[in-house]
């Protein structure tokens, strides 16, 4: 095989592996913070695809309102559902809050998808180009303009979200309630809406990773499942409780995957995880960057 | 040794109303006899089974089984293919489906019952849609996406199979899904397991000092789950006779573990009325299409908030187990 080619597929799955990671930190940033396996969360992917088609193909705008546009209504989305749903349950929900918001999430994905096939009917909805068409040389590699552009969004994403957790107040709060939630509300910090707001930001991320690949997948009601499963994956292989290594493994996994299309068709790619999580879970049972506090988490 | 003594079913009106449904639901279909009731009414046993035997696992031990569809299918594609390839009676392979799903389970809970809740969920789905995937890629074996046809169940004695009215089936299936919940019943109530497993979810800790072991539990208790998930796939195959990879899909799951939340985690019978109620609301709502997914979602959104223990907690407070 040329060098180019393998190159070329590098690139490809860089540009895979920052949608898993944007997949990934929303779904690590709402378990982490909410103590909310979110299996609604491939649901929000599909609401910003949605959007971001929405605004490319009917009112004719560029990406970059298109992205602007998805981020917010996917935002607004995670809000009202984390107030419909999640708070409600935290006020009256009894005991053993795990499986029944695991329950609670699925129920939601099953409306929301629901929503999406009445709203928009059983039909495949994609632009021609998220960014624009065309090739672009670097450095002698050929990659799609859209490919690239996919690429430095969502990396640019993951930093700002970087950028808002580490320097701003907000952020400072939220990972005071991911560490200490009680001590965090005695110092002044209100849960209710950090709670809300980590929602709507985990939404967001999600939002943002469907609104980049519209041009690649288009949009369909129940399209949310495999960024999903690839999402939770990064997520279990990372290990739970750490939200930075997300990045690295998401990026990892989708090289790793673009480079098992020359061996392998799509469909094998589920037993190549498998396999990798098998032999995870034998040496390194809570994943690569995990503490093994899991138990802790789950049943706080 | 101490003898067991049988508990006499008191005559109270909640027993009285129990037995009443009960023979309801035996008799309905064969008084009724059309082709249409005895499909709601085999599907509905069989998903509340299904969802039973998924009840076994959440509600003792936490343990929630997000392949548990592809269990299913597995038990499913196997007795199929034995059938076809092989010409293995039917009737034999409701145990093989149920061996294959088990063996599969006794691989899968070695390897991930030392861990708790969501990695084993995470898991657990992950193998599912690899199984599901392997099976579409695989068309030589399986016929993929086109469909497997599958023979019916050989005629015994009175049972005649081919019978568009599909009372045998019925037949079938309210004796397998009886004796499943009996099975499930005994095992947790009048077993050394089901005290271990009471203790486990009592409190894991004060369980190993007393010198249960949990992981050998847990994967006990996953194996056999597992094993039902495989036996009741298999009748599906039998039943429905086409086999398409959708089958093993994540909906298929969340459409049992639905019905198992709904019927009450931890009380095993609530499963068997919630299928019954579920499935008859959807097929009632069929002309609303997708919106009655909608209905569906909403309805177990606030029955988780507001009601979390389910029909079963509606209808008695005491637990059966």
């Amino acid at each position: 095989m040329e060098v180019t080619t393998l190159v070329e597929l590098v690139l490809m799955g860089l540009g895979r592996g920052a949608i898993y990671a944007l997949m990934a930190l929303g779904l690590a940033l709402i378990f982490g913070i909410l103590n909310i396996p979110s299996f609604a969360q491939g649901e929000f992917y599909m609401v910003g695809t949605y959007f971001s088609w929405i605004v490319l193909s009917i009112l004719g705008f560029g990406p970059f309102i298109a992205l602007l546009i998805a981020a917010c209504a996917t935002f607004l989305v995670g809000i009202c559902c984390e107030r419909a749903v999640f708070a409600p349950l935290r006020k009256f929900g009894g005991g053993e809050w795990l499986l029944n918001v695991f329950v609670l999430t699925l129920g939601l994905s099953l409306v929301l998808q629901n929503v999406a096939l009445v709203t928009a009917g059983p039909l495949y909805y994609g632009a021609p180009y998220f960014w624009g068409p065309g090739v672009v040389d670097l450095f002698g590699f050929r990659i799609s303009y859209d490919r690239l552009m996919i690429v430095v969004l969502a990396n640019t994403t993951i930093l700002i979200f970087w950028a808002f957790l580490k320097r701003t107040k907000l952020g400072r709060a939220i990972r005071a309630v991911a560490q200490n939630a009680t001590a965090a509300s005695l110092a002044g910090v209100n849960l209710s809406r950090i709670y809300m707001i980590t929602f709507g930001v985990g939404c967001m991320l999600s939002g943002i990773a469907g609104a980049l690949m519209v041009a690649i997948l288009p949009a369909y009601p129940t399209m949310g499942i495999i960024p999903l499963y690839k999402g939770w994956f990064v997520v279990i292989v990372a290990g739970l409780g750490t939200i930075g290594a997300c990045i690295p493994v998401a990026l990892l996994l989708g090289v790793l995957e673009a480079v098992g299309l020359i061996v392998a068709s799509e469909g094998w790619q589920t037993v190549l995880y498998l396999i990798i999580i098998c032999i995870l879970l034998i040496f390194k049972p809570f994943g690569i960057f995990g503490k093994g506090e899991v138990r802790g988490v789950w049943e706080k | 040794m101490k003898k067991i003594t049988v508990t006499r079913i008191e005559l109270t009106w909640k027993n009285v109303i129990a037995l009443l449904s009960l023979a309801f639901m035996i008799a309905a279909p064969f008084v009724v006899r059309g082709s249409y009731i005895s499909h709601i009414f085999i599907s509905a046993l069989l998903f509340g089974t299904l969802a039973a035997s998924f009840d076994f696992g959440v509600g003792y031990l936490g343990i929630v089984n997000f392949g548990y569809a592809a269990f299913m299918g597995l038990g499913a594609y196997t007795s199929a293919i034995a059938a076809i390839r092989f010409g293995i009676n039917p009737w034999l392979g409701l145990l093989l489906g149920g061996a294959a799903a088990g063996l599969l389970g006794l691989a899968t809970g070695v390897l991930t019952l030392r861990l708790y809740g969501i990695f084993v969920a995470c898991f657990t789905w992950f193998l599912g849609m690899a199984l599901m995937f392997l099976i579409a890629v695989a068309p030589e074996v399986t016929r993929g996406h086109l469909g497997l046809s599958v023979p019916f169940f050989p005629n015994v004695w009175i049972l005649d199979f081919r019978d568009p009215l599909r009372l045998s089936y019925f037949a079938i299936i309210a004796i397998l899904s009886l004796s499943i919940l009996f099975f499930l019943y005994y095992l947790g109530n009048r077993t050394k397991m089901g005290l271990a497993f009471k203790a486990l979810r009592g409190s894991e800790p004060a369980a190993m000092v007393c010198g249960i072991n949990p992981l050998k539990y847990r994967v006990l208790n996953f194996v056999i789950t597992c094993f039902i998930a495989g036996m009741l796939g298999s009748f599906y195959a039998h039943y429905i006779r086409i086999l398409t990879p959708s089958l093993l899909a994540t909906s298929k799951t969340i459409e049992i573990l639905a019905i198992a939340y709904l019927g009450g985690r931890g009380s095993l019978w609530g499963s068997i009325p919630a299928a019954f109620l579920i499935i008859t609301l959807l097929e009632f709502l069929r002309p609303l299409e997708a919106y009655r997914f909608i209905i569906y979602g909403v309805i177990l959104i606030l029955i988780m908030i507001f009601y979390p223990g389910g029909l079963a907690r509606l209808i008695t407070r005491k637990e059966l187990f």
